[in-house]
């Protein structure tokens, strides 16, 4: 019985290869789609959890919660390195604790001829193995960085330094080139050393927040943790750790949770520190949960976001299903073709039961052909979307019987969804109305058939107006927020130092470079230390407190709204200047904070005195220098991240302080300018340089939308290639039908040009109504989307008839193809046809 | 073996109301071969419909060897079909997807019957009817007459009790047309009922009787052999 009923629908794929092709081609093509983001989710769900054990370890957040939540909330991956050994006494419930400090600037390793400045090094503790096991190709884990020489490597930095897997107690020279400063503080931290390979694991997966590649010990004496220990007042060192814990199996998490924040409120005390409000608190995020976790300061890597995977998830779906109404629309159109058969089977005896199962399996082999070619679609795709997105996700279908399985039951389920709707349509023919040979044509389900194509069609204009509006918004962020051309603007970091001034000297005489100031990169993000600060009989409020060089808000293309920016000529300006000194210089207000110290117009706020503590970056947070200050400016409102609310903030000079320096360079000298940046870096630095253009950056932080954006065109161009497939094979079909129709039209006069609308408008009026379901529903949805950026375009209306009137295009194109060809056709050949 | 007592069939459409079959009566014996005659539009197809089981009568009582048929479920109805009814109709109905083996095969897989046994049976019902040769084409590579001839070793390889022919001979030439009879006269010789709806008189006279319909009546019944 299988055998007749596979050959019946073998022959009939066979026989009807266009419409066959159409289901094949459209339930690939979605299906691939849909296989190429499975992965990718599945991969952001699971990072870090190959890890034995992973349940048990925690990365130790550190949170600066404001309760009035108008400014800012702090959540910082980085925690004090001070931290672990406490915590390890204080907690029995911890197992181990582990800590990771990154280096500012990549130690430069060197075996034989090969060099390089290693960017995978990373200063771990000797118990790092222990909270995060890793597998060992060769050396002992446990003791391999419990001498201070020791350095572990992965396989890929064992073969890069000595072109083989193994080279277990090989020497390797480290210097950890941490700058002039800290030479100062001892030259260890700037020269040469032996260290030892103690023992090789495999590379850490892509799908991994820890990014490393060499494993050196912190014990040694010049590691970032040694810098740590000797400079207890941290000076200039911007120092924190990762730190990972490892809790005793079976540990209750949220009392530990709690036992930990009452900790930090013992150990902490805020309100000398943070204005009024600011609670410090120790959290544990699970680090199989930490890539999907709220976004933290200083991440390792950066994290995913579930929104992205979410509209990823929901793009899958509509593609999929837009795949299977194909499906429908063909085979319900088609029924006309497959009466006779189940006319013949009910005459012989078949149950509606047993046809129903039979065309449910035809279901089943069209969508599984179709999985087949996906799948070796997705394989051929899967290196280009791993390039693109730096990662490794692996398609081995075989040896994963999960995913396997999820192909089968997807497989048998898509086949038995799409083909429900059919298998009920077609095993209802009464076989005494289809045999007499009068059969009503092809006219089942065709209310269903225009409803489904309509769905398609708004799926389409949907994701089109959707991708449409998120280029927009995307490109606002990058381009028309800033008033300056991002992609001329060098951002050059630790350029800014006492040590720098030299480079920065160079600077002035190189050619293309128009001129340069100095900032910390917080300032130019519109954030900064949080300070607390008030005018007289006025309340304390908090703000974010930036420091920026002279002419530093100029060379963002700011103008002040009233008052004047900083100058060399006005000393207190430069109270910092020479170093630190009691009382605070001259500050700077953006309008927010304006409005918060209670003013409500520039001109009344310029004069006035402010209180506020003024605080420099240090790992042990510092009340800070409380003074006044007088109010010399009011900025405009200014954010590079259209994400964010814009905060108060308070700008002043203070050179120590300065992180950043940002270079404009002159357009047409670009590639010259940067030689010769480079050339004075290395005279003057001895380092490598650390240099990006602003737009990259701005490009980096959007990445997720960008991400996003990509990937809803991508999912837009899908639909349009299956809605046009299903619309073409449904043409074909109409055209088909309505052979003799047309032929007695024509014999009756009527003109090509009647034809073709007559067959056109069919389809037409299923694209409109689309309009009507997509319009409301995407506008809403974009609403509430750009509400999540507090500076966003507005809702481009003109984009919804435009998309309307494109797609109207593409599905009148599609259909035209038929429409010429049988409205060309003599009249005689299509009577003749019945 | 058949009998039909005061059986109508009406067709209401909104506007109209058809009488197909208006108090039909008749009975047929088993073993009987009966030819219906009729113009266009008298019933004839109708009638050979709810004698075959693919529809039931509007009123009236259907007696099917036996059982009573006409307010039988589509289920029973079905079954009976399936283990009692071979068909013939003069647009043959081959599934174009299938070749002549597996046209034949499909009146056999729903009645349960071994693979080994289906093959063996259908390469026999394919010989009688004389198209063997031609097991592996599909109905499209076949002329009108061979198709009619694996149409009727389809309703023949399930050794039905009745075999209703509508027209067997209407879309082929005489000499074609005369093997079909040939064939059908045969199984009625073997012991198969054969009812079986014609224009033809010369066809009509192989039957054993004939009932002539018109608009929904029965108008005459003729005994031609005894």
């Amino acid at each position: 019985m299988f055998r007749n009923y596979l050959m019946a629908a073998l022959r009939n794929l066979a026989r009807s290869r266009l419409y066959a092709a159409i289901n094949i081609v459209g339930l690939a093509v979605g299906l691939c789609a849909a296989l190429l983001i499975t992965l990718f989710v599945r991969d952001e769900y699971t990072y870090d959890r190959f890890f034995p054990g992973y349940r048990d370890v925690y990365l130790l957040t550190e949170t600066r919660d404001n309760i009035d939540r108008r400014l800012i909330d702090e959540r910082w991956d980085w925690s004090f390195p001070g931290l672990a050994a406490k915590l390890s006494v204080q907690f029995p419930q911890i197992a181990t604790v582990a800590r990771i400090m990154t280096a500012n600037n990549p130690p430069y390793m060197r075996h034989g001829q090969v060099e390089a400045d290693e960017t995978g090094f990373l200063w771990v503790d000797p118990s790092f193995f222990r909270v995060m096991p890793l597998k060992s190709l060769a050396g002992d884990l446990q003791t391999a960085l419990a001498t201070p020489d020791s350095v572990v490597l992965t396989r890929t930095a064992a073969r890069k330094y000595f072109g083989r897997d193994k080279p277990l107690g090989e020497l390797l020279e480290v210097n950890p080139a941490m700058g002039s400063d800290a030479a100062k503080v001892s030259t260890a931290f700037n020269t040469s050393h032996p260290m030892r390979v103690t023992a090789i694991v495999e590379d850490l997966p892509s799908n991994s927040y820890l990014k490393g590649d060499v494993f050196g010990s912190s014990l040694a004496a010049d590691s970032q943790f040694a810098l740590y220990d000797l400079t207890p007042d941290q000076g200039p060192f911007r120092m924190s750790a990762y730190t990972f814990i490892r809790l005793r199996p079976g540990t209750p998490v949220q009392q530990m949770q709690q036992e930990l924040s009452s900790f930090a409120a013992r150990n902490s005390d805020t309100s000398t520190i943070y204005p009024p409000g600011f609670t410090v608190g120790l959290r544990l995020t699970p680090i199989g949960d930490l890539h999907l976790s709220p976004p933290g300061e200083s991440p390792m890597s950066p994290r995913g976001d579930r929104t992205l995977l979410a509209g990823l998830v929901a793009i899958a779906v509509l593609i999929i299903t837009s795949a299977s109404f194909n499906f429908v629309t063909l085979m319900t159109a088609r029924a006309a073709q497959r009466a006779i058969e189940t006319g013949v089977r009910k005459a012989a005896g078949a149950l509606r039961s047993q046809l129903i199962m039979q065309f449910l399996g035809e279901a089943v082999i069209y969508v599984a052909l179709g999985m087949v070619l996906a799948v070796a679609l997705t394989e051929v795709l899967l290196p280009w979307m791993n390039s693109v997105l730096k990662q490794k996700i692996a398609f081995n279908y075989l040896g994963d019987p999960a995913l396997l399985g999820a192909l089968l039951v997807t497989t048998v389920g898509l086949g038995l969804m799409a083909g429900a709707y059919p298998a009920f349509v077609l095993s209802a023919y009464r076989p005494a109305a289809v045999l007499k040979g009068t059969l009503v044509q092809g006219e089942t389900g065709g209310i269903l058939r225009r409803a489904l194509v309509a769905l398609q069609f708004a799926i389409m204009i949907g994701l089109g107006i959707t991708a449409a509006t998120i280029w927009r918004q995307t490109l606002f962020s990058l381009n028309s927020q800033l008033r300056v051309d991002g992609s001329s603007i060098l951002l050059i970091d630790d350029a800014c130092t006492p040590s720098g001034r030299a480079f920065r000297d160079r600077l002035a005489s190189v050619p293309g470079v128009a001129r340069a100031a100095c900032a910390n990169e917080a300032a130019l993000f519109n954030g900064g230390m949080i300070v607390s600060a008030q005018v007289p009989g006025g309340t304390a409020s908090p703000m974010v407190s930036g420091v920026i060089d002279y002419g530093g808000l100029e060379f963002y293309g700011l103008r002040p709204l009233a008052g004047r920016f900083f100058d060399h000529d006005h000393g207190d300006d430069g109270r910092l200047a020479e170093g630190e000194t009691a009382g605070n210089p001259s500050v700077v207000v953006n309008e927010t904070a304006m409005r918060k110290l209670g003013f409500s117009s520039p001109s009344q706020t310029i004069g006035k005195i402010v209180t506020w503590n003024r605080r420099r970056w240090s790992a042990n947070p510092t009340p800070g220098t409380i003074g006044s200050s007088e109010i010399i400016g009011v900025s405009p409102d200014f954010v590079l991240d259209t994400r964010r609310q814009v905060l108060p903030q308070i700008l002043y000079v203070d050179p120590i302080s300065f992180s950043v320096l940002s270079v404009r360079l002159v357009g047409s000298q670009i590639p010259e300018a940067l030689t010769g940046i480079d050339a004075a870096w290395s005279q003057v630095m001895h380092t490598s340089i650390h240099r990006r253009f602003l737009s990259q950056n701005l490009q980096d932080m959007y990445a997720d939308i960008i991400l996003q954006g990509t990937a809803i065109t991508l999912g837009a161009g899908l639909a349009v290639v299956i809605a046009a497939l299903g619309l073409f094979g449904l043409s074909a079909h109409s055209a088909e039908q309505r052979t003799k129709e047309i032929g007695i039209r024509k014999s009756m006069g009527a003109g090509t040009g009647d034809i073709m609308w007559l067959l056109m408008w069919q389809f037409t009026k299923p694209v409109l109504w689309a309009n009507l379901i997509a319009w409301p529903l995407a506008a809403w949805l974009l609403t509430r989307w750009l509400e999540t950026f507090a500076h966003h375009i507005d809702l481009p209306l003109w984009l919804f008839p435009a998309t309307g009137m494109a797609t109207l295009i593409i599905a009148l194109l599609t259909v035209s193809v038929h429409s010429i060809l049988v409205a060309r056709a003599k009249p005689a050949a299509a009577l003749r046809y019945e | 073996m058949l009998k039909l007592e005061n059986v109508s069939k009406i067709y209401r459409t909104t506007e109209v109301e058809t009488r197909a079959l208006d108090a039909v009566s008749f009975e047929v014996a088993a073993g009987e071969f009966l030819a219906v005659m009729g113009p266009s539009g008298c019933g004839k197809s109708t009638l050979l419909n709810i004698l075959g089981l693919l529809d039931s009568p509007t009123s009236g009582r259907y007696s099917f060897f036996g059982e009573d048929v006409a307010r039988a479920s589509e289920r029973r109805l079905t079954v009976l079909r399936r283990g009692a009814v071979g068909f013939v109709f003069q647009s043959f109905n081959l599934i174009d997807d299938l070749n002549v083996t597996e046209n034949v095969d499909v009146a056999l897989i729903y009645r349960g019957v071994s693979a080994g046994e289906r093959k063996r049976r259908v390469a026999e019902a394919l010989d009688r009817v004389g198209i063997a040769h031609r097991s592996r084409h599909l109905p499209q590579q076949l002329s009108g007459g061979q198709q009619q001839r694996v149409a009727i070793a389809r309703a023949l390889v399930s050794n039905p009790k009745l075999i209703l022919a509508d027209e067997p001979t209407g879309n082929l030439d005489t000499a074609n047309g005369e093997a079909v009879m040939d064939l059908l006269t045969g199984v009625s010789q073997s012991g198969t009922t054969v009812i079986m709806v014609t224009h033809s008189l010369v066809h009509a006279a192989r039957a054993q009787r004939t009932v002539k319909l018109l608009d929904g009546h029965v108008v005459s019944e003729t005994l031609l052999a005894a």
